[in-house]
């Protein structure tokens, strides 16, 4: 185990890709937090999608877990969950009245944030962009 | 010199941008590796199909040497490329090719790793995503 290690991972896509880099980037912060590193994930721009229920639960990958598997396993193992407050805004007007039909609810765990806190973070630890 | 110890590129892009994206990947390891930058190149995602001899011959922009020679560069400075081995099912199949294509022809110097590798790079180096 290597302790003292922090890592944030901001993402920014969302559905365009068909979820490969949000899966990756969260299988990536599973196995930094195996390995004793503390991890946030920063969901900006598209990513913002990611902090719903139901757009993460149709991710399935090839040759990975499904993409709520690792974002299970990654709020469990105490990594934080960042979603930018005005994507989600932009985002959901998108929807109209719809919102809770097509994306379902807001994950647990899930904390609004702005661009400060991201700054934050990445002054403090290790960054990397998906 | 980089204070950090080793230098990960992560490659995500595959045809999909026309090899842009990997073309500027390995112009960067390519030069990292004259600036005496220990560097590794991770192929995954769509971008894992580089990691095979021949794959990235018809790939060249105007002026430039094609994908293939970079690649070629690069593994000659003695840049290791590590590939996605979760990836390859999903992302390598080609019409026609055996199983033994994915031994066969995988470029020297290079090695099928998971993402606990890249993990443990990423705590005494640094990493970027294309």
């Amino acid at each position: 185990m290597k302790q003292g290690h922090k890592h944030i991972l901001v993402l920014t896509r969302g559905q365009e890709d068909g979820g490969s880099r949000a899966t990756l980037a969260f299988a990536l912060a599973v196995s930094l937090q195996a390995m004793g590193s503390e991890v946030a994930i920063y969901l900006n721009s598209q990513s913002a999608i990611w902090a719903f229920n139901f757009p993460v639960q149709r991710v399935h990958i090839q040759g990975f877990d499904p993409l709520e598997n690792y974002i299970d396993l990654f709020q469990e193992a105490g990594g934080e969950l960042f979603v930018c407050a005005t994507c989600v805004d932009s985002l959901t007007s998108g929807y109209k009245e719809n919102v809770m039909a097509t994306l379902g609810p807001f994950r647990e765990g899930v904390t609004s944030a702005g661009l400060t806190t991201l700054a934050s973070l990445i002054m403090e630890r290790k960054c990397l962009s998906f | 010199m980089s204070k950090y110890k080793e230098h990960v590129i992560i490659l995500t892009q595959g045809r999909e941008d026309g090899g842009h994206a990997a073309m500027l990947a390995f112009k960067l390891a390519v030069t990292m590796q004259a600036m005496q930058q220990k560097t590794s190149v991770f192929l995954t995602l769509a971008a894992t199909r580089w990691g095979f001899q021949g794959t990235a011959k018809d790939l060249i922009l105007p002026g430039e040497p094609s994908l293939e020679e970079f690649i070629d560069s690069f593994i000659e400075s003695d840049g290791e490329l590590l590939i996605c081995s979760p990836c390859i099912e999903a992302y390598c199949y080609l019409p026609g090719l055996e199983e033994e294509f994915y031994q066969e022809k995988i470029r020297p110097n290079s090695r099928y790793v998971g993402l606990a590798t890249i993990a443990e790079k990423m705590f005494d180096g640094e990493a970027t995503v294309f």
